[in-house]
C-alpha cells in the first residue's frame, strides 16, 4: 500500500502536524538531540527502553511540518515495540526515504510521506527524529547534528 | 524596465525567479567569460617567472585589486588582500590583528551580525581572556553612534558592525560608528558584505580600519574576497598564512615576509576568480549604484505592498525599511522551511532558515524566516510570480506532498 499520491496521506501528515503523538519527554527518559543546523530544526527523542523492549518513545522540539509530523509518526510506531525491530522499521524509513525498495505496510503513517523522497532537500528534515531513534537505539549516529 | 537579465544564463531561460541573492547573486556572461578566458588562453600562475602569460596573468590580477579598491574607497590597491571570501577575511582580523588584544581588553559587537562577523570574535576574545560586549540595537536593528557610545570603555580594542544586516537589512552609519570607535582608541571591524552590493562606500574617507567583502554578492565568483586594511594596522599584522608567494628571503632559520597585501597571500591565490570579480567590478560600474538601487528600491516597495494586500497572514519583519533589498517574513502558522518548499515548488528561489544569524532571530522572538532578496536584475514579473506562489503556502500540505 502506498500513500504517496493520496489525498487520506495529505490529511495523516496534516494531523500528525498539528496534533503530535508522543509529544514531551518525562523526565528520566534516555534522549538523543539532533539539529538541522541549515534551518535551526531541533528534536530530541526520549525513551523508556529495558533490555529488549521500548517501553515508550516520546519527542519535543520544533521544526517544519515534515520535521514534526515525522517525529509523531515514528513515536506512534515504535512504542512498545521490540527494540530490535525497532530498529528495523528505522532502516525501512530509511530505505523510503532514499528511494530503495521498502516495504510500506510496516511503516503505518509513516508511510504517508514517502513523496518526500522526491523533495530532496526537504529529506533530512523528514529523518531528523529517525537518526534520534536510531542512536538511541544503539547505533552510531550516521547523521549526528547535522 | 531596461532588461538587465539577457546577460545570466540562468534568468534568459525565464524558467525560475531569483529571489536569494543576499545569499549570492548571479554571475553574468562577461565575468563567466573573463574567468573562461583566463583559462582558456592564459592559464599561467601569476608572480613567478618572466613569461610572456604569467606577466598577463599577474597584470589582469593587480588590475582587478585597483578594482576592488576602487569599488571600497580605498585610496591605494594595497591596502586590498585577497582572501577565500569575506568570511577568511574576517577571520583575518580576528586571528591576525586579535592578536594584538590583551587580557580584560572589550570587543564591541552586537546579535545582529552574521556568523561569519561573530564567531570568529566570540572565539578570539575566549582565547585572549577578552570581553565580548553586546551593544543594544534600535528597534530597526540598527546599531547606533548613541548605543555604541554608551558601551565603550577605555578597554574596548574592536568595535565589529556590519554594514548592513543580512537578515533584516538593517544598515549602520559605519562613518559615525567609526568616529565613536576611535574617540575611545578602538578600531573598527566592517563587514561589508552586504553593504558593498547597495551602499556606495569610502572606507577611506570614513576612516574604516577594516573592511572585509567577497565577490559573489555583488555578480562575481565564489570562493573569494578581499580585506581593507587601513595601512597603520599591516604593521601590527602577522601573516595568518606562511608558504609561497609570501616570503621575502628563506634562510635556514629565519624567513622575512613580503609586505602587505602579497605577504598575506600564501601559495597561489584563486586567478581565474579574482580576475572575474575585476570584470564584475567594471560590469556592475557601467549600470552603477543609482540606477541599480532604484530598481531594487521600487520593486521592494511593489512586493512589500503586494504581500499586505495579497497575501493572508503575512508577518513582515522589516516592513518600512528604507533601501533595504529584502524583504523578511513568515506567514502565520507555517514553518519558513515550509513556505520556501512551496516557492521552490513554483521555481522561485529564496532563503529560508536562520541565515547563519541564530542571534537576530531570537531577538525578533522567532526561530527561522522566509527571506526574499533583490537585485537590480529582477523585475516585476518576478515580484508578481513571487506573490502568486506565496498565496499556495498556507496551502503547503497539499503543494508538497
Amino acid at each position: 500500500m502506498s500513500y504517496s499520491d493520496d489525498s487520506f496521506a495529505r490529511e495523516l501528515i496534516l494531523d500528525h502536524y498539528q496534533n503530535p503523538r508522543g509529544k514531551g519527554i518525562p523526565q528520566g527518559y534516555e534522549t538523543v538531540t539532533l539539529k538541522n543546523v541549515s534551518c535551526g530544526d531541533i528534536i530530541t527523542v526520549g525513551a523508556k527502553m529495558d533490555d529488549k523492549k521500548i517501553q515508550d518513545i516520546r519527542h519535543e522540539g520544533t521544526g517544519c511540518s515534515i520535521c514534526c509530523a515525522s517525529a509523531s509518526m515514528m513515536c506512534e510506531l515504535l512504542k512498545g515495540e521490540d527494540k530490535a525491530h525497532a530498529l528495523e522499521l528505522t532502516h525501512e524509513f530509511s530505505k523510503m526515504m532514499t528511494r530503495q525498495d521498502f516495504e510500506p505496510d510496516v511503516l503505518g503513517d509513516a508511510a504517508a510521506l514517502e513523496g518526500i523522497n522526491k523533495l530532496l532537500p526537504r529529506i533530512k528534515c523528514a529523518t531528523l527524529a529517525w537518526n534520534a531513534a536510531k542512536q538511541l537505539l544503539g547505533e552510531q549516529g550516521e547523521q549526528k547534528d547535522e | 524596465m531596461t532588461d538587465y537579465k539577457k546577460d545570466f544564463p540562468l534568468l534568459k531561460k525565464g524558467e525560475w525567479v531569483y529571489l536569494n541573492n543576499a545569499a549570492q547573486t548571479l554571475v553574468p556572461m562577461p565575468v563567466l567569460q573573463a574567468m573562461n578566458d583566463y583559462y582558456m588562453n592564459i592559464g599561467a600562475n601569476i608572480h613567478r617567472g618572466v613569461d610572456s602569460l604569467g606577466f598577463e596573468a599577474t597584470r589582469l590580477y593587480d588590475q582587478a585589486r585597483e578594482n576592488v579598491a576602487k569599488l571600497v574607497g580605498a585610496k591605494d590597491k594595497g591596502k586590498i588582500i585577497f582572501t577565500r571570501g569575506t568570511t577568511s577575511a574576517i577571520n583575518m582580523v580576528a586571528n591576525s590583528f586579535g592578536q594584538t588584544l590583551n587580557e580584560g581588553d572589550e570587543i564591541v559587537i552586537s546579535v545582529s551580525e552574521h556568523h561569519s562577523n561573530f564567531v570568529p570574535y566570540q572565539q578570539l576574545a575566549k582565547r585572549k581572556k577578552a570581553k565580548l560586549v553586546f551593544v543594544p540595537l534600535d528597534k530597526n536593528g540598527c546599531v547606533t553612534p548613541e548605543n555604541l557610545k554608551s558601551v565603550l570603555t577605555n578597554r574596548t580594542k574592536i568595535v565589529v558592525a556590519t554594514q548592513m544586516t543580512n537578515v533584516l537589512g538593517s544598515i549602520n552609519d559605519i562613518q559615525a560608528l567609526a568616529k565613536v570607535a576611535h574617540s575611545v582608541g578602538a578600531i573598527i571591524a566592517v563587514d561589508g558584505a552586504q553593504g558593498i552590493v547597495h551602499i556606495p562606500t569610502y572606507v577611506a574617507d570614513w576612516d574604516v580600519d577594516f573592511y572585509a567583502l567577497g565577490a559573489h554578492k555583488l555578480l562575481g565568483p565564489t570562493g573569494v574576497g578581499a580585506l581593507y586594511v587601513k595601512n597603520d594596522f599591516l604593521e601590527k599584522m602577522q601573516p595568518v598564512e606562511m608558504g609561497g608567494d609570501m616570503v621575502d628571503i628563506v634562510e635556514e632559520q629565519e624567513t622575512t615576509f613580503l609586505d602587505a597585501p602579497q605577504g598575506f597571500e600564501a601559495g597561489t591565490p584563486m586567478i581565474a576568480e579574482v580576475i572575474g570579480w575585476g570584470k564584475a567590478i567594471d560590469y556592475f560600474f557601467d549600470i552603477g549604484y543609482a540606477e541599480a538601487n532604484q530598481r531594487v528600491d521600487y520593486l521592494r516597495k511593489m512586493m512589500v505592498q503586494k504581500m499586505e494586500s495579497e497575501v493572508k497572514d503575512v508577518i513582515i519583519y522589516n516592513k518600512d525599511f528604507e533601501h533595504c533589498p529584502l524583504v523578511t517574513f513568515n506567514i502565520k502558522g507555517v514553518h519558513s522551511h515550509d513556505t520556501a518548499s512551496v516557492l521552490d515548488k513554483h521555481k522561485v528561489c529564496v532563503r529560508a532558515g536562520h541565515h547563519c544569524a541564530q542571534l537576530i532571530h531570537k531577538w525578533l522572538g522567532i526561530q527561522s524566516s522566509v527571506r526574499a532578496s533583490l537585485m537590480y536584475y529582477n523585475d516585476e514579473s518576478d515580484v508578481d510570480r513571487f506573490i502568486e506562489a506565496l498565496k499556495d503556502a498556507k496551502d503547503f500540505i497539499n503543494v508538497l506532498f
